[in-house]
């Protein structure tokens, strides 16, 4: 399996968000990192990650309701903010563009 | 519906931070369920595997993640956040000024009189000797009870360690349990150096004396086997000091002669300064060349000596004290029982390891001090956790908020922990500043059995000591208010500002505590005032002359001079006519016994008229002392009845003696001693005076019986001894002013005969007085400090009940409840607390009143009127620490107080 960096998992973190509507708990954003991404992610370092997102002011979190289901514990809801959906989105263009026209030659290298 | 792993769970809430323990918990607890609908077993399977996962990656990730509040929280968990509790302990120590205040001063010196007793008790206790193989070593000593029925106790020699030169011989040559058999014996000698004679201290020792502790010269040899024949030359060895001070610590010393007692002796080598066994203060050993005299061979003298051995490479004290019956077996068996109407009694030997010898004269007098050290301790510790709980109580609301938001119990103890180090690491600091201060200054006031102190330093063991008590006093009073954090957190809360309103635990745990502080400090007081008790009675007692005025020196007189009675009596004559001469000397005297040395001479006599007797026992017995005409004046003995000694008593008039009360009693019970005659060295001594008795050992012990003959009618042997007699002065100023005199007066009569302790009798007294002084302020200081932990205590306490009883007494006074009734109800809490520490304070010191036993001189351990006084006292001081809080009862207005409520 290779190995998923800070920067990767912040990333991915940003995007399910992103997937999920712009805002979701825990069990969300991790089934929907392994779902899109095929693979088990380390439940800690999504949570450091979302922790870290949460300090430079890209996520936001409340505390939401408790369940049975969850043996009486709290959810923590995290959302987008405005500045976290604007960084996605500079970030996004920003690969755009590293990647045009270079796509056929990672897939060669891979190979 | 399956529940999650339980332990799994709980280790998770353990390690998770509060912030996001239940966000991830309750994420990872809904997925679970998810799973465990399908298998359930598989899913507590999965739910360990992601524990494990999150505690480790969260164990590992945690270092790269910026720091949020909470997650400032890093380094070692019992530390976190370490910094600010240290700031908080600071704060609130600077808050309760005063009890801060008294809380290190208690601990200050609480710590530092115990750190000096630990210093004491493991250098002079545990580790006496400090040389490989100190354990193999042993002392020698003989005892000669009278043959026949025993009369009281086994006698001992004369100094009760010593073995005769009889004993010493046959050890030499047969003993095969014991190795490096050395006699030992100092003197004060005249040593001739370029600066002029002087007397020195000498230890006279035999040739395998330095084989005892292994040590090797600084310069030149130590001594052999062939040093001590008597055709050898006489070689001696030098003291570092010695060698540097008098010699210039020139190498070429060596093979020098000094002059000792106008003899000349060979310097074959120098001993490290650091050489102090078995004392210190040696500067010249001289290898002794001594003829042991065979068992059964009459003779008129024995001479006595200390004894050193070791023991065989196999042997063990047993098996060196069975070959040693057997030697006294085979030395009784040589002597005859009855020699001219004296009995020759047979030797008993006790073979005893050196160390434990050392140790036996001081050891209850450090037991004791030992034991008001823990005592101490334990009242400084006491009065720690009772600053401690008076504030830890009054932060229960504070801890009862932190805990229900989710604080672990161990961050809100911390602070009260970090208080607890603060305080008793500045105090250990200065605790030990305090004792080494004090181990600098004691050994001026230590007792001669003490005199060691002087080598006691601070070293490490004693700090180590320190810091430890210190820590383990820090950890215990830290974490005892741990156990009495409320445990109903939101219950506390709700209950308002009215918390310990229905009596908290902590108020019943402190109220032990101060009972046990007054049980203490009576414990303490107790002891003390026995020892002062003893000082008292010791001053009380009357030795049989007057010390005011009075002076005693001694004359190094050499070795063999005094063989001649002529020349004897004439230097005599001639330095008491001088001294005399003097306007200042009332009297002046010579005699062969000083007050306070051993007796030279003691032994049997006989009264004429009377049948001798046939058994050993029957013989009357005295100490035997010469003296001249103006002897008993200058020491201001009475003369009780008769006529004292004069001039006219010479070598030509008729034999006269002087006795004691105690020869008078005894030996002359309702009969009239003046005019009989006594029968000794084959003369009659007609009885013309009977004397006052002489405490002649100690102040503590009663007179001897004792003949006092005329210096000129008896041998030379028995007027005059340079071991233990001397010259006593009286003056009519203080002494002290006649020392010139006297030195330029002994210069002009021989330069070469110095004089040495030179004393007034009082300071020749006053080391009786030092041991049991230094003792009784010693525990005086600590029964000081206990007293002081106690009235903080009491004081503590009520202080804090009349708080929490302001609305009480605002409704008692309201009610018309008189002053008598407020202050009444005050005080008799303070009585409850100090009868109760009463109560348990003196059956420990009846208990521990025995430990004493040796120290005590005219009262018994167990001293009613000592323990009655001492509990009036502590009493007396424990209802005094009341006032305050009563006076501040006094003074509630009732209608705040109601309004408050």
């Amino acid at each position: 399996m290779p190995h998923t960096g800070r920067g990767d998992i912040e990333h991915f973190v940003l995007v399910a968000l992103l997937r999920l509507g712009g805002e979701s708990y825990g069990v969300p954003i991790l089934e929907e990192i392994s779902a899109r991404t095929g693979r088990e992610v380390s439940r800690a370092a999504v949570y450091i990650a979302l922790r870290r997102l949460e300090s430079k002011g890209l996520v936001a979190s409340r505390m939401g309701e408790a369940s049975a289901e969850r043996g009486g514990r709290a959810k923590r809801y995290f959302r987008l903010t405005r500045t976290g959906a604007a960084q996605l989105e500079e970030t996004r263009r920003a690969f755009e563009r590293m990647w045009a026209d270079v796509e056929h030659l990672a897939k060669k290298a891979a190979r | 519906m399956i529940a999650p792993p339980r332990l799994a769970v709980r280790w998770l809430e353990h390690r998770l931070h509060p912030d996001e323990r239940a966000d991830i918990l309750g994420d990872l607890i809904e997925q679970f369920h998810r799973r465990a609908a399908g298998n359930p077993r598989a899913a507590r399977r999965w739910f360990w595997r992601q524990t494990l996962a999150l505690v480790w990656g969260f164990a590992i990730r945690r270092r790269d993640v910026v720091s949020t509040t909470h997650e400032r929280t890093r380094g070692i968990w019992l530390l976190r956040n370490a910094g600010s509790d240290w700031r908080y302990a600071l704060r609130s120590l600077v808050a309760g000024r005063g009890a801060t205040v008294a809380a290190f001063l208690v601990l200050a010196l609480g710590l530092g009189l115990s750190t000096t007793v630990f210093s004491v008790i493991n250098s002079l206790l545990l580790r006496p000797l400090d040389f490989a193989n100190a354990d193999r070593l042993v002392r020698l000593a003989e005892a000669r009870p009278p043959r026949g029925p025993a009369s009281g106790a086994p006698v001992l020699n004369p100094s009760g360690g010593e073995m005769s030169d009889v004993a010493i011989g046959q050890f030499i040559q047969t003993a095969r349990q014991l190795d490096a058999v050395s006699p030992y014996g100092t003197t004060g000698r005249n040593v001739t150096t370029a600066a002029g004679t002087e007397q020195r201290s000498i230890a006279e020792v035999g040739t395998r004396f330095f084989d005892l502790t292994g040590i090797t010269p600084l310069e030149g040899r130590l001594f052999q086997d062939a040093d001590g024949r008597r055709d050898a030359p006489e070689v001696v060895a030098i003291g570092e000091r010695f060698w540097r001070d008098e010699l210039g610590g020139r190498r070429d010393a060596i093979g020098q002669t000094l002059t000792i007692d106008q003899k000349p002796y060979a310097i074959v080598g120098v001993v490290p300064a650091g050489f102090r066994f078995p004392e210190p203060g040696i500067e010249i050993w001289i290898a002794g060349r001594w003829t042991w005299p065979q068992p059964g061979v009459r003779r008129s003298f024995m001479m006595w000596t200390e004894t050193f051995a070791r023991l065989a490479p196999d042997a063990t004290t047993e098996s060196a004290a069975a070959e040693a019956r057997t030697i006294a077996g085979r030395m009784a068996a040589a002597d005859p029982a009855f020699l001219d109407g004296i009995d020759v009694p047979v030797p008993i030997f006790r073979v005893r390891r050196l160390q434990d010898d050392l140790v036996a004269p001081v050891k209850p007098a450090l037991v004791a001090l030992g034991a008001g050290m823990a005592l101490v301790l334990l009242a400084a510790a006491a009065n720690l956790l009772n600053l401690l709980l008076a504030r830890s109580t009054a932060r229960h609301r504070e801890m009862a908020v932190r805990l229900t938001l989710g604080a672990g119990r161990w961050r809100v103890v911390r602070p009260l922990l970090f208080e607890q180090m603060l305080l008793a690491g500045s105090g250990a600091i200065a605790g030990g500043l305090l004792a080494w201060w004090l181990l600098r200054s004691l050994p001026a006031f230590a007792p001669a059995a003490l005199s060691r102190l002087a080598d006691v330093r601070l070293d490490g063991a004693s700090l180590a000591f320190a810091s430890m008590v210190a820590l383990a006093l820090a950890l215990i009073v830290g974490l005892l208010p741990a156990l009495q954090l409320p445990r109903a957190n939101l219950r506390t809360l709700s209950a308002g500002g009215a918390i310990g309103r229905s009596g908290m635990p902590a108020g019943s745990f402190r109220r032990v505590l101060v009972a046990a502080q007054v049980a203490l400090a009576v414990t303490l007081l107790v002891g003390a005032a026995l020892l002062g008790r003893t000082l008292w009675s010791l001053s009380r007692v009357h030795p049989g002359y007057r010390g005011g005025g009075a002076l005693t020196f001694q004359i190094g007189v050499p070795d063999g001079l005094f063989r001649e009675p002529a020349r004897q009596s004439a230097f005599f004559d001639d330095l008491l006519a001088r001294l005399t001469a003097h306007p200042g000397v009332v009297a002046a005297g010579a005699a062969s016994t000083l007050p306070l040395n051993n007796v030279g001479l003691s032994g049997s006599f006989a009264i004429e008229g009377r049948p001798k007797p046939t058994t050993p026992e029957e013989w009357p017995r005295a100490d035997k002392i010469g003296i001249t005409p103006g002897y008993l004046d200058a020491l201001g003995t009475r003369l009780l009845r008769g006529r004292g000694l004069s001039l006219a008593d010479s070598a030509a008039a008729e034999p006269v003696v002087l006795i004691n009360e105690a020869v008078a009693r005894q030996y002359f019970p309702g009969e009239e001693p003046l005019g009989q005659r006594i029968d000794f060295l084959r003369k009659l001594f007609r009885i013309v005076g009977v004397v006052e008795g002489i405490r002649q050992k100690s102040v503590t012990t009663p007179a001897n019986a004792a003949l006092y003959f005329a210096a000129a009618q008896v041998p030379p042997v028995l007027a005059f001894n340079r071991l233990t007699g001397g010259v006593a002065l009286r003056c009519e100023h203080d002494p002290n002013d006649l020392v010139p005199f006297i030195r330029s007066t002994m210069k002009a009569i021989d330069p070469d005969w110095p004089i040495h302790n030179v004393m007034r009798l009082d300071d020749r007294l006053d080391t009786t007085f030092a041991g049991p002084r230094f003792y009784s302020i010693a525990l005086g200081l600590f029964a000081a400090l206990a007293l002081a932990t106690a009235v903080f205590g009491v004081y503590g306490v009520l202080s804090y009940t009349v708080e929490r009883r302001q609305a009480e007494f605002g409704v008692r006074r309201a009610l018309g409840g008189g002053e008598a009734h407020i202050i009444g109800l005050v005080v008799r809490q303070a009585a409850g607390l100090v009868v109760a520490g009463l109560i348990i304070g003196l059956g420990l010191a009846a208990a521990g009143a025995e430990v004493l036993r040796s120290l005590l001189f005219g009262v018994e351990p167990i001293d009613a009127a000592t323990f009655i006084t001492a509990a009036v006292f502590v009493a007396a001081i424990g209802c005094a620490a009341a006032i305050v809080p009563a006076w501040r009862a006094l003074r509630v207005d009732p209608v705040r107080a109601l309004r408050a409520e």
